[in-house]
């Protein structure tokens, strides 16, 4: 079956994720900038780094024949450095014309600090500046309910952005429900331990459905699956969820939102691939 | 498109190995709390532990997200007064 992981990190992953993510019938990924593991020490140190994204990642990616997407930002978490990440977003938009760039992100919230808040304001004006989609990244763990609140308070004070090109991120069950009807999209992210589980997140498709709803692996470089992505699919099938609700979450609800972004072009072969089975 | 969930006798075939399983590693990590020397009296990750506990135990629908409450620090509705941008430099 194809789909599309809409979150993986794969600057962190060895070129034969790429080659298993092709043979599990993925078509494209869309790489958000994030956190490298440690703090980078200057504004070159990221544009070395959004080089990457837009340059190597894109090449690495087509020997499989894999389409590579990415969104560029200041993560939450270098965020906390307020004078270097108002140097970074000056220099964003050096790139947003790359062709494999769609939109800002991920910005969002880490430790739900005011440092955050600052720059997480300041790239959603970049955003609407630039009248680009945005992808956002909600804290982890104790800190997920009030930092995705706070990001859904501080989103409804910009009255000019439309929440149908807002993807909100890392959704679990105490959170989904808010960003769904506040009108954003939501991801469900789907990680060994920290955050959604397959089932889980197959257990939220059957109580909220599957308008605006993606899965993603969120792939890096700590404990996750790039394949997590088919994990879902076989758990989907296994509760006898029809093909068509599938496609709708791993390929066509990822197709609808980035569809919104210029840059977006993907061509979905006719056939089923064979590992559909 | 909204997605109708197993029906219930075919999902406890399905799950109840895994719950079985599942509630066995959890008595058994509890277990092993018990046996580590000292004491984790006062510490409120046990508290949160044995209200998630009771949580699943509850006769109704929702028990994963107040589960996922129990472990969240609350949402304070006016944390916008206390919020001020660092200011852009001139």
């Amino acid at each position: 079956m194809f789909y599309i992981d809409p979150h993986i990190h794969m600057v962190s992953r060895i070129t034969d994720d790429y080659e298993t993510l092709a043979r599990m019938g993925c078509l494209a990924v869309s790489e958000p900038a994030f956190w490298a593991g440690f703090d980078r020490g200057s504004v070159e140190g990221f544009r070395d780094y959004f080089r990457h994204l837009t340059q190597v990642e894109p090449r690495r990616a087509a020997q499989f024949g894999v389409k590579h997407f990415t969104w560029l930002c200041i993560n939450a978490k270098e965020a906390e450095n307020v004078p270097l990440a108002r140097e970074v977003i000056a220099m964003i938009p050096e790139f947003l014309q790359q062709p494999n760039v769609l939109g800002i992100g991920e910005i969002g919230l880490n430790k739900n600090t005011p440092n955050e808040c600052t720059v997480f304001l300041e790239q959603v004006e970049l955003a609407l500046q630039y009248d680009l989609p945005i992808l956002i990244h909600t804290p982890h763990l104790e800190d997920k309910y009030m930092g995705t609140r706070m990001i859904l308070d501080m989103l409804a004070d910009f009255s000019q952005l439309d929440p149908n090109r807002v993807l909100v991120d890392h959704v679990e069950e105490h959170t989904v429900r808010e960003v769904l009807d506040r009108g954003y999209w939501a991801g469900m992210t789907l990680y060994p331990v920290t955050k959604c589980t397959p089932k889980r997140a197959v257990d939220i498709l059957e109580m909220y459905g599957t308008e605006r709803l993606l899965v993603n692996s969120a792939g890096d470089w700590g404990p996750s699956k790039p394949t997590a992505v088919p994990d879902f699919i076989m758990e989907m099938r296994s509760r006898g969820h029809s093909y068509e609700a599938i496609q709708e979450v791993v390929l066509e609800n990822p197709m609808r939102f980035f569809s919104q972004s210029p840059h977006f072009q993907l061509e979905v072969p006719t056939q089923p691939s064979s590992a559909s089975a | 498109m909204q997605l109708a969930p197993m029906e219930a006798a075919r999902a406890l075939d399905r799950e109840f190995l895994q719950i079985r399983a599942r509630i066995l590693e959890l008595a058994a990590d509890l277990d092993r709390l018990d046996r580590g020397a000292g004491s984790l009296e006062g510490d409120q990750r046990m508290e949160q532990i044995r209200q998630a506990l009771e949580v699943l135990l509850r006769q109704e629908p929702g028990r994963a997200e107040a589960v996922q409450m129990i472990f969240s620090r609350p949402y304070d509705p006016q944390w916008k007064t206390h919020f001020r941008p660092v200011p852009k430099p001139r």
